[in-house]
């Protein structure tokens, strides 16, 4: 072997030897590109945390991506996967096994399978799909069970004292305590309304709005139209009720027909005149105004929650000449009824109606309790007013996580 | 004239109808521009999106039917644009039992529009479903859908529009509620906004951003005040103000000029029926006392 | 009886849905999420209903042939029709489904829909009139926003804001301080069972 040969050999020799260790020298902001498939770099700084506030199922992971990540555009490049392992802390012998992968560019993770008060370790993994290379296990983090939303102690606070005012004086009227109730125009008008049709020998049209029955202003809508229903039986006017909601239908028929039977008046009770018309919000409007242009009703409720329709269906009635009396809580509607309708009942005038048609103690007592709560509310919000000038503490009370 | 004044008065709705549809198709066709100012919670929605973390998606919710369709369509594509561009993930769902069409439709739109013009460009990206957007159809149930992604969102949603397990979709391998997201966009004429506020923003903080029809936009105000909501797009003008921050010509845009026009005509007629009633009242007044 | 299981089902339900949103016991929490999952299927099985009766009283008006019975006749055969074609060709994007979707449907709620243009120019000429002091405020109001809207002057966008922000802002939560108390008593009416008409009857 000549010597320049020799040398040669001796060059790719320790050639062969540097470069996987020169594949890890950093140079600067660069690397040395290895001539083998090595597994990509582990990620770093690794951290366990429990998620606050849920019932114990979930630890949330973060980790700094393995500098071979594409997504940090230095080193190989080559993970395509980080590989999530977890292991009781406090079993013996238990092995770390692998609970789920996230592609590559992730840097965390939200574990939502963990068992309740238990202490779990982590390691993550970077693979490149042949090989892994794993960080250090972390320190082990319990996935606690909170009894208690430690950030709505507030929310309770509220609910309690606003619940015991509404209970209080539903409970003080049961007593015989005498409350007085200011006018709504627009449910004294009822009467007169129904009274119009009857003169005419014409129906009443009664649209229980858009919504559900688990909108408040729906429930509402029922029990105003039971109070209806009960006078149209004893008037002997026929009751239109088309329906947008099929659940809201099957409450209604059962509503109305309970008022027909409570006025002795069951055989005048036609259940197919309440019926289930669409979900489409303005094929519904199509076919009510439809009914309003064939049926000719003397008089025609809105009540319940309304939306973009509302002035549709008031304007197709105001040009039919009926009789028009709107109640809703959607604050955006109110100015198209009061423009289109004879009466308009606002807001929580609706959720009111039902105590103030019946006469209800008990009802009429709720009231009572929510003008006292309106009344702290308002001294609330002043203290909040005064207080926001030098400090923010008093408002951070009413944040609610 | 005062005659006239006087039948202004009694003016036939119908004569309202005519000129306002008129107003309507002249400025459609009439090759005219507007120009707009950026308002505060356009901006705020805006700048969310733009500075979304790249492997947080947003949950844009498709809470619409057709008939809010012509008014809310521009503002739906111009955010579900933005996203893309900004490598902004999405996940789309419907609240409403008609939105799975629209939202559909949209998506394939958007993205085929951006491919097309990824390719014309020369750049080296490609919009794809699964890795770029994933669409969840209808749940019935609206609250309990919210609280149910809230929870986990594979309770709620096991699988995509199209059958695919959401553990077999690749963006949604760590996505399970709403901590894991960016935002959630809800774009809607109803109420369903708030529901997003109660039963998503709420609970979760996750900002809520909502795209609404100009005529339920004065509603939530007081959720933009309090920072229920993060930001809003109120009807076309919201829309175009939009595309504007995008440096984005899109329908809002076109649509603007018809709306400026139709505003200015109902001012007008405004004007005049108060100008017929001061002139017909103070006729009658003269009347009463000569009487007297 | 009859009237007290419901009642007794309403008290229950309606005390966990308050606890279960302060209380994170894993136990409630589970079954917090279960009564979700009946909620969605309760929700679902409504539609079936809402059909059932939707057949009924187009069929009913249909075989009795009342005046515009034809109407009823497009309405069941717009719903039997849709319903065929998205079982037998799916309703995904491409489909007749969708085309139909897409073509008649969606142009038909859209008019309706543009209908409230029209609807809204003529009742703010009839009820923007400047008749009293409140009046002449609100006129006000509603031609600044209106133009404010459309028009690109900082001032007026400015006020218009404002307007939107302050007066109208400040009005709206009034009303939903109001109907939130207005919620919360009538829930606890409900949940109580002092409020039952809507169980039918009093």
């Amino acid at each position: 072997m000549t010597g320049g040969v020799r040398t040669l050999a001796v060059a790719l020799v320790v050639a062969g030897l540097l470069l996987p260790v020169a594949a890890f020298a950093q140079t600067g902001e660069e690397y040395l590109y290895p001539l083998v498939d090595l597994p990509p770099a582990q990620p770093m700084n690794v951290i366990a945390e429990d998620q606050p506030n849920d019932s114990g199922e979930q630890i949330n992971l973060s980790w700094t991506l393995s500098i071979d990540d594409p997504r940090r555009g230095r080193g190989r490049g080559n993970v395509v996967a980080y590989h999530i392992l977890r292991k009781p802390a406090e079993v013996e012998g238990a092995e770390f096994v692998l609970i789920d992968q996230v592609s590559a560019g992730m840097g965390w993770y939200s574990d939502p399978n963990c068992e309740p008060d238990t202490a779990y370790t982590y390691r993550i993994g970077a693979s490149n799909g042949t090989s892994i290379h794993y960080s250090d296990p972390t320190e082990s983090v319990v996935s606690a069970s909170h009894f208690f939303h430690s950030q709505r102690w507030n929310a309770l606070i509220g609910v309690l004292l606003i619940s015991g005012l509404l209970v209080y004086f539903i409970y003080s009227a049961r007593k015989g305590k005498e409350l007085f109730i200011r006018r709504i125009a627009g449910l004294d008008a009822v009467e007169e309304a129904l009274g119009r049709a009857t003169e005419m020998g014409k129906p009443i049209l009664y649209v229980s709005g858009l919504s559900s029955m688990a909108d408040v202003a729906t429930i509402a809508s029922v029990n105003i139209l039971g109070q209806v229903a009960r006078k149209a039986a004893i008037y002997e006017i026929r009751l239109i009720v088309p329906c947008y909601d099929p659940i809201v239908m099957a409450v209604e028929r059962e509503v109305v027909k309970e008022a027909y039977l409570d006025v002795g008046r069951p055989d005048a009770y036609n259940s197919n005149d309440i019926f289930f018309v669409t979900q489409s919000q303005f094929a519904y409007a199509a076919a009510v105004n439809g009914i309003m242009l064939r049926e000719r009703p003397a008089t025609n409720f809105y009540m319940g929650m309304f939306f973009a329709e509302s002035l549709i269906l008031a304007e197709t009635g105001a040009s039919t000449g009926a009789i028009q009396i709107a109640g809703t809580d959607a604050v955006v509607q109110i100015p198209f009824f009061i423009t289109a309708c004879d009466y308009c009942i606002m807001g929580e005038e609706l959720y009111a109606a039902s105590a103030y048609m019946s006469r209800e103690p008990l009802l009429l007592g709720g009231l009572k309790g929510q003008d006292w709560a309106k009344f702290i509310i308002g001294a609330l919000i002043l203290i909040g007013v005064v207080t926001s000038f030098f400090t923010t503490w008093f408002a951070e009370l009413f944040t609610v996580g | 004239m005062k005659k006239l004044l006087q039948k202004l008065l009694v003016l036939d709705r119908r004569w309202i109808f005519l000129v306002i549809g008129l107003v309507v198709i002249i400025a459609l066709v009439a090759p005219c521009t507007t120009s707009i100012g950026i308002t505060t919670p356009v901006q705020s929605f805006y700048d969310i999106i733009d500075n979304a973390e790249k492997d947080k998606p947003v949950l844009v919710s498709f809470d619409l039917g057709p008939s809010t369709l012509p008014e809310l369509e521009p503002m739906l594509r111009a955010v579900v644009r933005h996203a893309f561009l900004n490598d902004v993930q999405i996940i789309a769902t419907a609240m409403l039992i008609q939105a799975p069409g629209i939202a559909e439709r949209i998506l394939v739109e958007v993205t085929e529009e951006l491919n097309e013009e990824f390719e014309d460009q020369g750049i080296d990206r490609r919009i794809e479903m699964g890795k770029d957007w994933v669409f969840l159809g209808f749940r019935a149930g609206v609250a309990a859908v919210m609280l149910g992604i809230g929870e986990e969102i594979r309770n709620v949603y096991p699988t995509d529009y199209y059958g695919t397990y959401l553990d077999d979709v690749p963006m949604m391998q760590n996505i399970h509620n709403y901590y894991d997201m960016s935002a959630v966009v809800t774009v809607s004429g109803t109420q369903i906004p708030e529901s997003w506020v109660m039963y998503a923003g709420g609970p979760s903080g996750v900002p809520v951003l909502v795209g609404v029809t100009a005529v339920m936009a004065p509603n939530f105000y007081a959720y933009l005040q309090t920072g229920q909501m993060a930001g809003m797009l109120g009807g076309l003008k919201g829309a175009s103000e939009y595309e504007r921050l995008m440096d984005y010509d899109g329908m809002a845009t076109k649509g603007m000029i018809a709306q400026l026009w139709v505003h200015v005509t109902i001012v007008i007629f405004i004007l005049l029926g108060n100008v017929a009633y001061f002139v017909t009242r103070s006729g009658k007044k003269k009347r009463l006392s000569v009487q007297r | 009886m009859r009237r007290q299981i419901p009642l007794v089902i309403v008290f229950v339900v309606g005390l966990f849905g308050a606890l279960s949103y302060f209380i994170m016991e894993p136990v409630i929490q589970d079954l917090r999420e279960q009564m979700l999952t009946w909620l969605r299927i309760i929700a679902a099985f409504a539609l079936g209903l809402g059909i059932a009766s939707f057949l009924r009283n187009h069929g009913r008006r249909m075989t009795r042939q009342v005046p515009g019975w034809g109407f009823n006749v497009v309405a069941i055969l717009s719903f039997l029709s849709m319903t065929f074609i998205g079982l037998v060709w799916g309703i995904e994007e491409g489909t007749l489904f969708r085309e139909l979707f897409d073509n008649a449907q969606v142009p038909m709620e859209a008019t309706m829909f543009s209908l409230l243009a029209f609807f809204i120019a003529s009742a703010s000429f009839r009820a923007f009139r400047a008749r009293s002091k409140e009046a002449t405020l609100l006129l006000a109001a509603a031609v600044i926003v209106m133009l404010g809207r459309v028009l690109d002057f900082d001032w007026l966008s400015g006020i218009t804001e404002w307007i939107l922000e302050v007066p109208n802002g400040a009005a709206q939560r009034g009303i939903i301080i109001g109907v939130g108390l207005g919620m919360i008593a009538t829930a606890l009416r409900i949940i109580l069972g002092i409020e039952r008409s809507y169980l039918g009857g009093e």
